[in-house]
């Protein structure tokens, strides 16, 4: 395995949406590096044709019928929104270049 | 001698109210006053809920009084973890991105105990997000270990595991990933149970990993955990990965008589790596059930040192995604600095999680990654699949496993928090049983010489709680471990 580079962990953070400090990626190189390496052992597993597994007793797609219920919660769920205006939740502009 | 209040098991509890040789008040004001007593010292609660449990117990006591009917657990004090909401109390998942927030509604696994009685006095201490082994991850500071200040309780479950070993509490609930019931139920000296995934609901557990997480039980004896176990055991239309069984009656089945069971021994955990005095602890153990007429075989589950690598690349992919949904717009932490939303998502999230909480989000971002998906997350899932086969294998030829529930007794404090890979590999023996979704359960099972308590793991096909629990029960019935207190 590649060791991680900075650049490999700047560019997981954007994924990840984290905006982490120089002190955070270097620390993180090392240690995700170190964690990688041991969970490549598993490369040495044969697993042709083995299935994988999502569910670990095997239940299989659960359905139900699509009815509309009353929650009357609404006011305590948005009562947790960090900035609201009535029942609109405001969110920051999504782009920020001038025009 | 004066009746501890704190000490009583369930069943002592509930005859106590029954006969009004006590009250609700009296016993939840015991179990509070205990908590807030050893708080300073253990930091087992993130929120002591005082009034709110003193009004319930009222009310249960006034519903006695009038010969109402009340549920089985009615009055009895309980703990919960602080990664179950609970409507309109504070649920901190040990975050500071969740510092302040209030749930609007409450998990099923609370809900359906609250139904039968239990009162809630507290949420737990815990890593945050349940990301942890040690309890040190919490942005609330680390909890202790009751049997030594200097050690950690186990993780992830530490306040849960602490309060039910301190007495501030009858029982606790906790969240098992890969070990965070049964290891500080090890570390602390009580009874830890890690039920089938699917058979409680984990509506309203603030989720880690959906398909190893599952709801556990902290309690003192064998006898109160199948209790709980029975009242929380169901299947719930909000959560369709509960499987729709009926549950059977725990603790009427604890009664029944054990047929000789033949019980599997594999040789893979009970490797160098394992501490001396344990192995001899949990020998002894084999030795005393033998006599009881129960045969063990060595069994091997050749896998098994790949389970942790596996472990590790399912939780953090399935963490990633899960905490993906902490973004500063709908609830939690906001930083309101922010210029735009892009800037919104990277500041809250930087400022708002905790460094393992981070380390995990980029390790799950990463092996989910385009290109990488495959090499890291389809092989986990292989080699998951071949390590249900062998446990299936096994369990064509035995009842049950005995195994160490971990490696060594209660760390200290400090020991590991500075290397990652140290500390997930206490988990190496309890993360199989959530990779596997079977039920396992960790029961006391003697001290070390310097007085710390060690856990003996008994790990059973998927829906084998009861067989689980009337093994467990036996063991409990030859041994005073369960009945050892730590020092106050």
């Amino acid at each position: 395995m590649v060791k991680l580079t900075k650049e490999n962990v700047k560019d997981i953070a954007v994924l990840a949406r984290l905006q982490l400090t120089e002190e955070e990626v270097e620390r993180f190189q090392k240690q995700l590096s170190s964690i990688l390496k041991y969970v490549e052992q598993l490369d040495s597993v044969d697993t042709n044709g083995i299935e994988a597994t999502a569910h670990a007793t095997g239940q299989a797609n659960v359905s139900r019928n699509d009815l509309v219920r009353q929650a009357n919660n609404q006011e305590m769920i948005l009562s947790e929104v960090p900035d609201r205006e009535g029942s609109s939740i405001r969110v920051k502009k999504v782009f920020n270049h001038e025009p | 001698m004066s009746l501890d209040l704190n000490e009583l098991t369930i069943a002592e509890a509930g005859s106590g109210l029954r006969e009004k040789r006590f009250s609700s008040r009296e016993l939840v004001e015991a179990a509070l006053k205990r908590a807030e007593e050893d708080n300073p010292r253990l930091n087992s609660f993130i929120t002591i809920t005082r009034q709110e449990a003193l009004k319930r117990a009222e009310r249960i006591d006034d519903a006695i009084a009038r010969k109402d009917g009340v549920g089985s657990l009615a009055g009895i004090p309980m703990a919960v973890k602080d990664i179950l909401c609970t409507e309109a109390i504070r649920t901190t998942a040990a975050s500071k991105i969740l510092e302040n927030y209030k749930p609007p509604y409450t998990a099923t696994a609370v809900r359906l105990l609250e139904e039968e009685g239990a009162v809630a006095i507290g949420k737990t201490n815990c890593d945050e997000f349940a990301m942890g082994s040690s309890g040190e991850n919490s942005a609330y500071g680390p909890t202790k270990n009751p049997w030594d200040l200097e050690r950690v309780p186990g993780g992830s479950s530490s306040g849960s595991a602490a309060a039910v070993a301190s007495g501030a509490g009858l029982f606790a609930l906790g969240t098992d990933t890969g070990g965070s019931v049964r290891q500080p139920a090890s570390f602390s000296g009580v009874v830890g149970l890690k039920p089938t995934y699917g058979r409680l609901s984990r509506y309203g557990v603030i989720a880690l990993a959906s398909s190893l997480d599952q709801v556990g039980i902290f309690t003192r004896t064998v006898e109160d955990c199948a209790e709980v176990l029975f009242r929380v055991a169901r299947p719930d239309p909000k959560d369709s990965t509960t499987v729709k069984k009926n549950t059977p009656n725990f603790p009427e089945e604890l009664k029944e008589k054990l047929e000789p069971l033949t019980i599997g021994l594999p040789k893979e955990y009970f490797v160098d790596g394992v501490d001396k005095e344990i192995r001899r602890l949990i020998e002894n153990a084999v030795e005393r059930l033998g006599k009881e007429g129960h045969r063990f075989v060595e069994v091997s589950l050749p896998h098994t040192d790949r389970a942790l690598p596996v472990y590790y690349i399912i939780l953090p992919a399935e963490a990633s995604s899960n905490l993906a949904r902490f973004d500063g717009v709908r609830y939690g932490y906001s930083a309101a600095e922010a210029a735009d939303l892009p800037s919104l998502y990277t500041l809250t999230r930087e400022k708002g999680f905790g460094s393992e909480v981070k380390r995990r989000i980029m390790l799950g971002t990463y092996v989910l990654s385009a290109g990488y998906i495959d090499q890291y997350y389809g092989k986990a899932q292989k080699v998951r699949t071949i390590i249900i086969q062998e446990f299936d294998q096994v369990f064509q030829k035995v009842d049950c496993l005995l195994t160490p529930t971990a490696p060594s007794a209660a760390f200290a404090l400090g020991e590991k928090s500075l290397d990652p890979l140290a500390m997930y590999l206490s988990d190496i023996f309890t993360v199989t049983a959530n990779i596997a979704g079977l039920p396992a359960i960790s029961i006391p099972a003697g001290f070390t010489r310097s007085n710390l308590p060690v856990g003996m793991q008994l790990i059973g096909p998927h829906f084998s709680e009861s067989l689980l629990l009337r093994l467990a029960y036996l063991y409990q019935s030859m041994t005073d471990w369960h009945a050892k207190r730590p020092p106050r």
